[in-house]
């Protein structure tokens, strides 16, 4: 050996900190090196993790020496010696119930493994809740309220603001600090010669900064003056800044192509700042008097003194006031001001998600009840212990404290597991949906409200899982237990308690089953999918036209790539569309020809999908009435649309709707679009959506209706590369500030999409699954004991007579109650809570038989062969064996 | 003289401990008294346990403890010797006393050769 090695110096450092200053201490950590010098001498191995365990080992004894208060002197006394006799006898309890617990390992991590499952799904949900329920991380963010327009007889919430509105607003209110507009749009970036990358932007006027008391990071951000002359100036993000510029402070003053104009970048913002919801670049916006009826969003920040609803009142009457003008098109609108983050989240959606948690935290209940049945059996066996110590003059409460407290430190051990499932479970939840997440402000985690939140969980875990046994143990005459082994816990009484924890148990896994059952199922019908073509043969790549301007530009794009396309020998075909086939966009309202919408409420309403004509051939659709989309319908010939079979039997029951005109109403203010005639019906397509009322489905020409956002889709008869080559060459051809993104395979595109819509439907089948094991698990745990616990009965009844088939009998009827009371009352608990999930269940009936009747099947066959393990044992064994017990 | 199990004033192992420390006489301090009941029981008791019950016991007024020179092998540390107070010899004594008036005739009952 060179020269003698120190000990590592964290535990060192820890357990010295611990320990405090003075000769204890330092006899402690002496001792310790002086070990470690002669472990080093005689080249022991391991000797850093040996110091490791020994620090941790003398620290948690020192803790809790301390902790329970027993009288150390003064060496150990930190701080417990002035601590109330109450505190000490928590203490104590709490201390000796770590000890029963350390006695019985088994048990203990059998419990509080329930426990930690039981706990993590509710965790998980919380956190998601939680996270997407957040204020925004501004100061006072909860003051920042989203103002707009709702019309409440066509359930449009989001209408914006038209300027005279905003204008009348901004003048009249007194209950916000200021109102600011923005709209979002797609920003396209061409800098340094490269080809163009497209990002998420907003226009914003500039004194949306100063509401939201944020300053730039580098930089000035535009003024009010800037807006007003139209200046090309622009502000981007710290990520943008980082990924793109190099976190270069130069780059404040250059320059860049921004959808297609050169643009001053005059600051960039701190990191995490992406309002409104996941921006990049922000330009100025100027909303002008009398100029163009295009609404925006706005915000404001509510005075202090001011509540929300206060405002929401008196911009209510200001609205009310506005639209009694006659110039104002739809006088039915309503003037709202609500929480930001309410524009994002739907507070329906909230409710509907805190449900969820109610939902989940009976897989806890099932822990629990699990966990007390282990308790309650092992409370039996131990019943001439507490009845020796009610002889010894123990009073009931202290029995049941320490039972509580054996409880509690299984419950603290399973809320740690818990919580560390919870959190591999968000990480993967947020790794597979946080690009989904609509605003920056959404960061699902394990913060300090989660974890209060399971604090709270475990505390009721202990309770609920620790009171009955411990009543139970309290109960204990002294006597009688002393005389015979079960009997000393009155065990009718124990019996009956776990008879009826078994039913609990089967009928809250029953109604959580039935409800992860059809939740899984919709999930698996969601998966499924019947493109008519292999989508792993087609590209897509997502193109941004915005930039062109104009619907005239668009429209021209398009015919130009069609040409372009058809001339490319590496493409074999080439479509545009607004949405990927076997995903569903947006619904519509639209009216009928000739037919009166019978509730004004309640209009019909079609999915839509923008479409070059080739589209129908990549995807594989013919035409089953009339004809298809063809170059021939254009914008200066009459408009024309094709509508899927579930729209012709939804809206035309049969007849055929060819001839027929529809006509789609954009939701802002009311205005209507021209009348479209209706010229061919296609095969339903799959269109995945969590929501299936709306099965209906219009496409419409592009060249008609030239939407800026829209994908490509491309075969060839080569390579893939080569064909993404291909699109990429083709669109930046014919203009090369046009941003083409995200180029996959269309199968690819697909599933990713799947996986952030479903994660949540994910989260709740798996939590449905946590359920079933726990409750198999406890179902069968506790079935066994009840058995086992009458095996010498049996075996009497067997002496005395009775056939093998009567003592069968006599068990699986010991089975029937809770069984049948347990299913009984799942059942009917599913079938109230189902139809709340009817959103998320891909058109599944919350009833659906079959999963129902899968339910009670699986449970049945648990519960049947935990009870019947115990009968062939007590058929099959020798009565001797089985009397002796 | 072989531990003992029986309730006695003293703890099992405070007893273990203060026959350790009296064993090792100017030299007891926590490294040797653990190696001493590890030689006398054939396992040696946690670190933890130890420096808590040597605590216990100077405060119960069984032992007094003094302080040694810090040497270089111990990171500058000092020792803690203990020793018995006239209280803790008397305990000691008093243990063994119950012990030795309880076990007569009692062994051969027992069987084996414990």
């Amino acid at each position: 050996m060179s020269r003698p090695s120190l000990p590592p110096a964290l535990p060192k450092r820890l357990l010295g900190r611990l320990l405090g200053s003075g000769h204890f201490a330092d006899a402690v950590l002496g001792d310790l090196s002086e070990e470690w010098a002669a472990r080093m001498a005689r080249g022991a191995r391991l000797s850093g993790v040996w110091y490791w365990r020994e620090c941790v080992s003398i620290g948690m004894r020192v803790t809790a020496a301390r902790w329970v208060g027993t009288p150390l002197g003064t060496v150990l006394a930190g701080g417990a010696g002035d601590s109330t006799s109450t505190a000490r006898a928590v203490r104590a309890d709490l201390s000796r119930g770590l000890r029963n617990a350390t006695r019985h390992r088994m048990l203990v991590a059998v419990s509080s493994l329930a426990i930690a499952l039981g706990a993590a799904s509710p965790t998980t949900i919380f956190s998601i809740v939680r996270g997407l329920s957040r204020d925004l991380p501004f100061e006072d963010g909860d003051r920042i309220v989203y103002v707009t327009q709702t019309n409440p007889l066509t359930r449009d919430r989001d209408l914006g603001l038209t300027e005279p509105v905003l204008t009348t607003l901004a003048r009249e209110q007194r209950s916000l600090e200021g109102i600011a507009a923005f709209s979002v749009t797609s920003v396209s970036l061409v800098e340094g010669g490269g080809p163009a990358e497209r990002f998420s932007g907003a226009r914003i006027s500039p004194a949306a900064f100063s509401l939201l008391r944020v300053k730039p990071a580098v930089g000035t951000v535009f003024t009010d003056q800037d807006a007003r002359d139209g200046v090309d100036v622009a502000i981007i993000s710290d990520a943008l800044w980082q990924q793109h510029f190099g976190a270069a402070r130069e780059v404040v003053g250059r320059t860049v192509r921004l959808n297609g104009r050169l643009t001053r970048i005059v600051a960039v913002m701190p990191a995490a700042f992406r309002f409104p919801f996941k921006e990049d670049v922000w330009l100025p916006l100027a909303v002008r008097p009398g100029s163009s009826a295009q609404p925006v969003k706005a915000f404001g920040r509510v005075r202090r003194g001011v509540t929300i609803a206060q405002a929401d009142a008196e911009f209510t009457g200001i609205g009310a006031r506005v639209a009694r003008d006659p110039s104002v098109p739809d006088q039915r609108v309503v003037t709202r001001v609500l929480p930001f983050k309410e524009s994002q989240i739907e507070p329906s959606d909230v409710v509907l998600f805190r449900a969820m948690v109610l939902v989940v935290s009976t897989v806890l209940l099932v822990a629990c009840a699990n966990v007390a049945n282990l308790l309650l059996a092992h409370v039996a066996a131990r019943g001439p212990l507490f009845a020796v110590k009610a002889a010894l003059g123990a009073s009931r409460g202290a029995i049941v404290r320490e039972m509580l407290a054996e409880s509690a430190c299984i419950a603290m051990l399973g809320g740690v597991g818990g919580v560390l499932l919870a959190s591999g479970a968000v990480r993967w939840f947020n790794d597979s949906v946080s690009d989904a997440l609509p605003s920056f402000w959404m960061t699902i985690s394990i913060d300090k409200s989660v974890l209060a939140f399971s604090t709270l969980l475990v505390a009721v875990a202990a309770i609920a899982a620790g009171l009955v046994p411990a009543l139970y143990a309290s109960r204990t005459d002294a006597a009688a237990a002393l005389r015979g082994q079960e009997r000393g816990l009155s065990s009718r009484g124990s019996a009956r308690a776990t008879r009826t924890l078994l039913t609990v148990e089967i009928a809250v896994s029953c109604a959580l089953l039935a409800i992860a059952g059809v939740m899984t199922k919709g999930a698996l019908r969601g998966a499924r999918m019947d493109l008519r073509v292999d989508p792993s043969n087609i590209i897509s790549a997502q193109v941004d036209l915005d930039v062109l301007g104009s619907d005239v530009a668009r429209a021209r794009f398009a015919a130009q790539a069609a040409a372009r396309a058809a001339a490319d020998p590496r493409l074999a075909s080439f479509a545009l569309t607004s949405v990927l086939p076997g995903m569903a966009g947006a619904p519509t309202r639209i009216a009928i020809g000739g037919q009166v919408a019978s509730r004004a409420a309640d209009p019909p309403r079609t999915r839509l999908a923008i479409v070059s004509p080739r589209y129908f051939d990549v995807v594989g659709l013919h035409a089953a009435r009339g004809r298809l989309l063809n170059d021939g319908d254009v914008a200066s010939r009459p408009s024309v649309t094709v509508v899927n079979d579930a729209f012709a039997r939804e809206h035309f029951a049969g007849r055929s709707p060819i001839g027929a005109r529809i006509q789609f109403q954009n939701g802002n203010t009311g205005s209507d679009t021209s009348w479209a005639t209706i010229v061919g019906t296609v095969p339903d397509l799959t269109m995945v959506s969590a929501d299936p009322s709306v099965g209906e489905l219009a496409i419409l020409p592009f060249a008609q209706h030239p939407s800026s956002s829209t994908w490509v889709l491309a075969t060839g008869p080569v390579q893939i590369p080569v064909v993404a080559t291909a699109i990429r060459e083709l669109v930046h051809g014919i203009e090369e500030d046009v941003p083409v993104t995200r180029v996959d395979r269309l199968a690819e595109e697909i599933a990713r999409k799947r996986r952030t819509s479903w994660s949540l439907v994910y989260v709740f089948a798996e939590c449905g699954l946590a359920g079933l094991l726990l409750t198999a698990l406890g179902v069968y745990g506790v079935a066994d004991t009840t058995s086992r616990r009458r095996v010498r009965e049996l075996a009497i009844r067997r002496a005395l007579g009775s056939s093998r088939r009567q003592v069968a009998g006599l068990i699986l009827a010991d089975a029937a109650f809770p069984l049948t009371v347990g299913l009984a009352v799942g059942l009917a608990l599913a079938l109230v809570a189902g139809p709340a999930l009817t959103g998320l269940l891909f058109g599944v009936s919350p009833h659906d038989p079959m999963v129902l009747s899968l339910v009670v099947v699986v449970l049945s066959a648990v519960m049947l062969f935990a009870v019947a393990r115990p009968a062939i044992w007590v058929a099959r064994s020798p009565l001797v064996n089985a009397l002796r017990g | 003289m072989p531990p003992s199990v029986a309730p006695t004033p003293l703890g099992r192992f405070e007893h273990l401990v203060l026959l350790a420390t009296l064993q090792l006489g100017h030299d007891a301090y926590a490294v040797p008294i653990r190696e001493e009941i590890e030689r006398r029981t054939g396992s040696a008791p946690a670190r933890g346990a130890l420096y808590t019950s040597l605590a216990r016991l100077e405060a119960k007024g069984l032992l007094a403890s003094s302080v040694g020179e810090p040497t270089a092998v111990r990171g500058g540390k000092a020792k803690r010797y203990y020793q018995l107070t006239a209280t803790g010899r008397a305990s000691l004594r008093n243990a063994r006393m119950e012990l030795v008036s309880a076990w007569p005739g009692i062994a051969r009952l027992l069987g084996g050769s414990r």
